[in-house]
């Protein structure tokens, strides 16, 4: 049960991780969802292609940035609603994953990887080593201090002649590369790929972000936070016979709380 | 500008786009490319039956497009249309049905039933609007977040108590016969509810254009500093365009169960929310170009459907055109206009 909690808590700070990058730059990133899936589904292509798992693991996280490329060309470059853009590459995951599954693997099921699963211990210390590098990045690099005015006082970097669009686009693909990591670390752990395996831990990640005050270290804690009372949700369920679809409705629920709240208490300031 | 607004090339791209990516996929999974792309082209005029459920379809997505429309229009954006209609259609299917004792309802209970729905979702999207008001929390996503934890709920309850224990079918029992819509072209669904839209359109066209509330409604979406210096009341203007387009998502819902499907089945309405967004984006916002938009869209979408039950292509076929359309539907093509 540790185990889980910590694995669960491990992936869904690397995902909001991620998110925080891109939310700090002013862009909000609802497509993480889909960007799990595409770095889970790249982890099975290259294992089934004969790589070593380290290999396929940072070739998956590289592969986040294909759908985020998009995602800034069209959004930044074209100003498309950022909104929608991130509900498209939702539907462009999750359609183009059963598709190119029944190309490679002939099946639309799960796919059992060949090599070994990772250890726990693999996937707490990346999120780690992300936490310390989101906070060092963010803090300590004139690039990350620059990426934080992009999304506070955009027109401050316009008038230091410095475009904001590129930190955005600079926030945007670093989810990406986050998002499809905990994909890809999550096939690897668990020895297969599932139809919808991000089942919803991007929206979650989104709530850990705002439950984390936007911080990288509260963001490690809110996700062990929601990932032990998630390990509790389902202990509850089993008993006092809560049906399971309505434990559906939970992650949407608990971030349409942290969110509202959050933006009560940032409209009071 | 923050919200979305579709350019005028934007529309021609996205359908482009769309044709494009529909070629694309049949090209690399059908047998039979050209039969295929064939089907898809006039499989929605095929017969009577093919013309009237494609008929039908844009009538619904028509109002669910109106809706997404109307908020638009007061610069606020609806994004949980799908969880609305899920909710609405429960709500009139259970009115109807008296829960599960079996068929309470009849004739006088239809105006209750559809009232009833068109309120629930009203107040839900209204929700949104008045969080937006007074917390600052985006509306978008909280709409957006509400309908995805209300279409579990709903699943929970057609699966679970409300379901039709006699049928093999995960779905509710059937509405009375006298409680249904008359059909128009039998044996299509195409029922007298596709003239609700044909009705509304109209009045809701004159509404925007024509009266103070359209007027103001419309200045709190060009500007809403304008508008608050101009001593309109902006909070009003963010709650009750939110609760129209709850209550046309809701009306949406009620017609698909009265006149299409006469009860509530798992995952029924799965799309109108979402595609009743692309068409209000390709109409441009403009109540008289809803129509067309979902004549279109509705044939996109019943051309995908006629090209998969013929097994002649993937059933990912849909969602992959609507990310598309999504994709490049509110993007600013010509370069050089910064916000």
């Amino acid at each position: 049960m540790i185990s889980q909690i910590l694995q669960g808590a491990a992936l869904l700070t690397i995902v909001a991780m991620g998110g925080l990058i891109a939310e700090r730059s002013g862009v909000l990133n609802i497509g993480l969802e889909g960007l799990i899936t595409v770095g889970a589904f790249a982890a099975v292509l290259l294992d089934a292609a004969g790589l070593p798992t380290s290999m396929a693991i940072v070739g998956a996280a590289a592969a986040g940035l294909l759908p985020m490329a998009i995602f800034v060309l069209v959004s930044i470059r074209y100003r498309a609603n950022p909104f929608i853009v991130g509900l498209a590459i939702n539907l462009l995951a999750a359609g183009t994953a059963p598709l190119l599954s029944e190309i490679a693997f002939e099946t639309r099921g799960s796919i059992r990887i060949g090599a070994e699963p990772v250890p726990v211990g693999m996937v707490v210390f990346t999120a780690i080593l992300a936490t310390v590098l989101a906070r060092v990045f963010l803090y300590g690099t004139a690039t990350g201090i620059r990426l934080r005015i992009a999304g506070e006082q955009p027109d401050w970097l316009t008038l230091n002649r410095l475009s904001p669009d590129r930190y955005r686009a600079l926030g945007l693909l670093a989810s990406g590369v986050l998002a499809a990591l905990a994909g890809a670390l999550l096939v690897f752990r668990i020895g297969a790929y599932l139809p919808n395996i991000s089942a919803g831990r991007g929206w979650i990640a989104l709530v850990v972000l705002y439950l984390g005050y936007r911080r990288p270290g509260g963001i490690a804690l809110a996700g062990l936070f929601f990932a032990a009372m998630e390990a509790l949700a389902v202990r509850a369920q089993a008993v006092i016979g809560l049906p399971p679809t309505v434990l559906l409705a939970l992650p949407y629920l608990l971030t349409l709380i942290a969110f509202v709240t959050y933006s009560a208490l940032r409209k009071e300031r | 500008m923050r919200r979305p607004q579709t350019a005028r090339y934007g529309v021609v791209v996205a359908a482009a786009a769309a044709l494009l990516t529909l070629l694309a996929v049949v090209l690399t999974t059908s047998e039979n490319p050209v039969a295929t792309v064939s089907t898809f082209l006039v499989g929605p005029w095929a017969n009577r039956y093919a013309l009237g459920n494609y008929l039908s379809r844009a009538a619904l997505l028509a109002l669910t497009g109106a809706g997404v429309v109307v908020a638009f229009r007061a610069g606020v954006f609806n994004l949980g249309g799908e969880g609305q209609v899920y909710l609405a259609a429960l709500i009139t299917t259970t009115v109807l049905t008296g829960g599960r004792g079996g068929s309470t309802g009849a004739v006088p209970m239809v105006v209750p039933a559809v009232l009833l729905a068109v309120i629930a979702a009203g107040s839900v999207a209204g929700a949104s609007g008045w969080l937006r008001h007074r917390t600052g929390a985006d509306e978008l996503i909280t709409s957006f977040l509400i309908s995805s934890a209300l279409i579990p709920i709903v699943d929970y309850l057609i699966v679970g108590p409300l379901r039709d224990r006699a049928g093999s079918l995960l779905a509710t029992e059937l509405i009375p016969e006298t409680a249904r819509l008359a059909r128009l072209l039998a044996p299509s669904v195409l029922s007298t509810g596709a003239l609700w839209s044909l009705l509304l359109l109209p009045a809701l066209w004159f509404f925007l254009t024509w009266t103070l509330f359209g007027y103001e409604l419309r200045i709190v979406g060009y500007n809403h500093e304008l508008a608050r210096y101009a001593g309109i009341r902006v909070g009003l203007y963010t709650t009750i365009p939110m609760a129209l387009s709850g209550a046309l998502h809701g009306l949406a819902g009620a017609a698909l169960v009265l006149g299409v499907h006469h009860r509530s089945i798992l995952g029924f309405s799965g799309g109108l929310g979402w595609n009743g967004i692309a068409v209000a984006l390709i109409a441009r916002n403009n109540p008289v170009w809803v129509l067309p938009a979902a004549l279109f869209f509705a044939w996109l979408e019943s051309g995908a459907r006629a090209a998969v039950l013929q097994n002649q292509t993937t059933w990912e076929l849909g969602s992959l055109i609507q990310a598309v359309v999504f994709l490049f539907v509110t993007a600013q093509l010509i370069r050089g206009r910064k916000r």
